[in-house]
């Protein structure tokens, strides 16, 4: 099957763009997933790069990559490569958006080095008992 | 900013305080602003409902300005009742997040 795999400018207003793109791609696939957790943790992936990784630089670009396994789950990475800065606000955005993923999904990691940030995690398929 | 990602509309439900509905999605580009309508919508009434049943994504900056939202008009004087079915986007959002313990969430608006 064919896997997603585009790249977008790391800005607020290019969430949207992605979404839609995501919903048609899983569509196109047939995808047994629950969309809108799956829409919801690559969201937040993004998010944070637009928010952190780009800070007082130029706009960088925000790679999305998701490949079905085979087995109907799939596996979503998320790169730029800016440079990760750690959450500042009070409110904890940036953690109560990392923690959404957590529990959305398995396997999540997130690797940041000086060269950019890799956020790989795996969206459970719903086709099969669990 | 102005877009047509998120509408928000009174309900046509409206029978005690304002009830308003959002419609379409809320994300980090447009949260403080549907926020923004919402504050400018209820002003002046003691309480508010937002109708989130129809919105179609949620993510943790709208789940952030809900919480503000909330804190911003009870500072106000008006109580904020978020009406988000479990079985719905924002629903299941809320719970995730588990702002359903800070916030007035609530499957229904009878009792």
């Amino acid at each position: 099957m064919t896997g997603f795999c585009r790249a977008y400018p790391a800005e607020a207003i290019q969430l949207r763009v992605l979404r839609g793109e995501l919903r048609s791609w899983l569509g196109s696939i047939s995808a047994e997933v629950n969309v809108s957790q799956f829409l919801l943790a690559v969201g937040e992936a993004c998010a944070n790069a637009v928010e952190h990784a780009y800070i007082g630089r130029e706009i960088g670009m925000v790679h999305v990559e998701v490949k079905p396994t085979g087995t109907g789950d799939l596996v979503v990475e998320v790169r730029d490569h800016g440079r990760w800065r750690p959450p500042s606000n009070v409110w904890g955005d940036r953690q109560r958006g990392t923690a959404l993923m957590r529990r959305l999904t398995r396997d999540f990691d997130r690797q940041t080095t000086t060269t950019g940030t890799t956020v790989t995690f795996l969206v459970p398929g719903t086709g099969r008992p669990r | 900013m102005s877009d047509e990602l998120a509408v928000v509309e009174p309900s046509a439900d409206g029978a005690d305080g304002v009830v308003l509905r959002v419609r379409g999605e809320v994300d980090m580009s447009n949260a403080d602003g549907v926020g923004d309508r919402v504050a400018a919508m209820v002003r002046g009434n003691s309480g508010a409902v937002l109708d989130l049943s129809a919105v179609e994504f949620l993510d943790s900056q709208g789940l952030r300005m809900l919480y503000q939202l909330s804190r911003r008009l009870g500072d106000a004087g008006t109580s904020l009742t978020l009406l988000a079915p479990r079985d719905t986007v924002a629903g299941e959002a809320l719970r995730l997040a588990a702002l359903d313990r800070d916030l007035d969430v609530r499957d229904t608006l009878g009792a």
